[in-house]
């Protein structure tokens, strides 16, 4: 049963600024341990159509399943509520902070009820960095001083902490170098053992081609179609990002072929 | 990534978990106190700087700027600027002394300083976070329209004058008046002044240190959009800072009137520079994001025993702002050394 309900399935979502419309009659779904890039140029209406999830916007029309029930997102606390993290690529993380200070930033754990408990967010800090496989020297370690892929295992710490089911990675590996990229890869294969269902969103193929299990590509704020990235080929994709077109193997949303 | 950049990170790593400003500014501090303790022997004959008398003095004197650099400390934090607490200290201490000259009351010319103090800071934050001004425009006006408002109560630029002695205790009283202390020996002399510091540098440093408010107010400043993200109001922690500064303004206007024993609308002329050094010299960055509490009072009594020090020497007090300056523009230089190492 757990295999043909999707985690996430957005259906027939529009949204429209001023006469504009930015995203039309777009269904995709994701599924628990899958990974589903979202792809298309600038303006495509991907980052548009993933922040109705993540509660930044809200649709014009459309329904949003979570775990088959349908549910309302107003707000980003609203998406938290329902185990959706954010991952935003530099932007979420303050530097002069510490791994433990970032990973509970809004959220901190307290001791006798007022005062900051800084030994617990430091152990439960430690706990989730090694689940991910990451050894940082020293956890009180100004985050300024991690590299890159470092910096994004402490966000996506952040978010599998609170117990997230359903993370959002915003241009995951576009300002890493390779050696960086690769351990964001090994990062996400982590998660998706864990069961998370992960949406990547990137205008560059080239990050997201292959750390994803499907692709979905939008031009013009319209679904042009979702492949398994098994079944196509990189140029594939990019016909269908370039010219809208799909290619002859293209299939249908994972739960329509149940 | 390449070699080059490498070495510089590896150094800014290691003097960033040193935190050596701050151990510079306690070196300074302590050489300076050497320093001077041996100069005044030689000159005077006598331990004239470090002795109970003049140590006191000197922490009784770091005390009106100390506690307003406690509140500074938090508006520099979120790479925010207060100009405007040396006027609002003259307001509030005009007020003090009017009140006290009205015979309204010891409790009333406590709490009317203090929530003047703390209604201007919230008016600044407002003007910061809703109406989109710099705090830098937004409290010089402050300090101009402020220092009209303490000459305009005033009777035309006079000293107000015709305060009670209860009054008194808070800047001139000391410990050994409260019923019960009289008799211990070195507490009975330590200044009511001083007793405030202490309070003010405890409360600050702790909320700094060990509450999830002082832990967003340096997440604020070191990236107010991650901040936000996370669930942090940011401006609700825009203006609670502005407050802080303005209470602490106030607090030192109460212990400066009542130890005056006059309300001055002249008082605390420039002395907003006074605070802002006295943290910029304790290592916080006016960058935001980087500093404590303890530094800027550690930056404020550098800077009160250099006064201190040239003043038992008898060095010419035209010196005092060019030392000063010369400590100040050391300080940020350092700060921006710093600053690019760990880059």
């Amino acid at each position: 049963m757990a295999e043909n309900t999707p985690l996430v399935e957005m259906r027939n979502i529009y949204k429209s600024f001023g006469g504009v419309h930015a995203v039309e009659d777009v269904t995709i779904d994701l599924f628990a341990g899958e990974v589903v890039g979202l792809v298309g140029h600038n303006g495509a209406g991907k980052s548009t159509l993933i922040k109705m999830l993540s509660g930044a916007y809200t649709a014009d029309s459309g329904k949003i399943f979570i775990d088959g029930r349908e549910v309302t997102i107003n707000n980003p606390r609203d998406a938290r509520k329902y185990g959706i993290e954010t991952i935003y690529q530099t932007l979420a993380l303050a530097d002069n902070l510490d791994a433990p200070a970032n990973i509970f930033l809004g959220r901190e754990l307290m001791r006798s009820g007022y005062l900051l408990n800084d030994d617990a967010m430091e152990a439960a800090s430690r706990e989730v960095l090694d689940r991910l496989r990451l050894n940082l020297p020293s956890v009180k370690e100004k985050v300024v001083n991690l590299s890159g892929g470092q910096r994004q295992a402490v966000a996506i710490g952040r978010a599998i902490y609170f117990n997230a089911k359903i993370l959002i990675m915003d241009e995951p590996t576009a300002a890493l170098g390779p050696e960086e990229t690769a351990q964001v890869g090994e990062l996400i294969h982590q998660l998706k053992k864990e069961g998370l269902g992960i949406f990547l969103i990137s205008h560059d193929l080239h990050d997201v081609f292959d750390l994803s299990d499907r692709v979905s590509v939008l031009k013009n704020g319209a679904l042009v179609g979702t492949v398994h990235t098994a079944d196509v080929t990189k140029d594939d994709v990019l016909a269908m990002i370039i010219a809208g077109k799909l290619p002859e193997v293209a299939t249908t949303p994972k739960s329509a072929q149940a | 990534m390449s070699k080059l950049t490498t070495q510089p990170m590896l150094l800014g790593r290691s003097l960033a978990r040193l935190d050596w400003r701050q151990y510079l500014t306690l070196f300074i501090f302590l050489g300076l106190c050497v320093v001077f303790h041996f100069l005044t022997l030689w000159k005077l004959g006598r331990p004239a700087f470090i002795s109970q008398v003049n140590v006191i003095n000197v922490i009784r004197q770091v005390s009106i700027v100390g506690i307003m650099a406690v509140g500074m400390t938090y508006v520099i934090m979120v790479a925010e600027i207060d100009l405007g607490v040396g006027s609002l200290l003259a307001v509030c201490g005009m007020i003090a002394a009017l009140l006290q000259r009205a015979d309204a009351g010891l409790l009333a010319s406590i709490l009317l300083p203090l929530l003047v103090g703390v209604a201007t800071g919230l008016f600044v934050g407002l003007l910061v976070t809703y109406g989109r001004i710099p705090s830098f425009v937004a409290t010089l006006g402050v300090l101009a329209s402020y220092r009209g408002i303490a000459l305009l109560i005033s009777n035309r630029g006079q000293p107000v004058t015709g305060i009670d002695p209860s009054f008194r205790f808070i800047g001139a009283g000391v410990l050994g008046d409260v019923p019960g202390l009289a008799s211990i020996p070195f507490i009975k002399v330590i200044p009511i002044p001083i007793v405030i510091f202490a309070v003010v540098i405890a409360v600050g440093a702790i909320v700094f240190q060990r509450y999830p408010f002082g832990r967003h107010v340096a997440a604020v400043g070191g990236n107010a959009t991650a901040a936000r993200l996370s669930g942090i109001n940011v401006r609700a922690i825009k203006l609670a800072v502005f407050a802080i500064s303005g209470i602490c303004a106030a607090i030192s206007a109460l212990i400066l009137t009542s130890r005056l024993n006059m309300g001055s609308p002249l008082s605390g002329t420039t002395m907003e520079l006074d605070v802002i050094a006295a943290v910029v010299v304790g290592g916080t960055s006016l960058y935001g994001g980087r500093g404590s509490v303890l530094g800027s009072i550690l930056g404020a009594m550098l800077i009160g025993v250099l006064s201190n020090g040239l003043n038992l020497m008898a060095v010419n007090p035209h010196w005092q702002p060019v030392v000063k300056g010369v400590v100040i523009a050391t300080a940020v230089l350092l700060d921006q050394l710093g600053r690019r190492h760990e880059e």
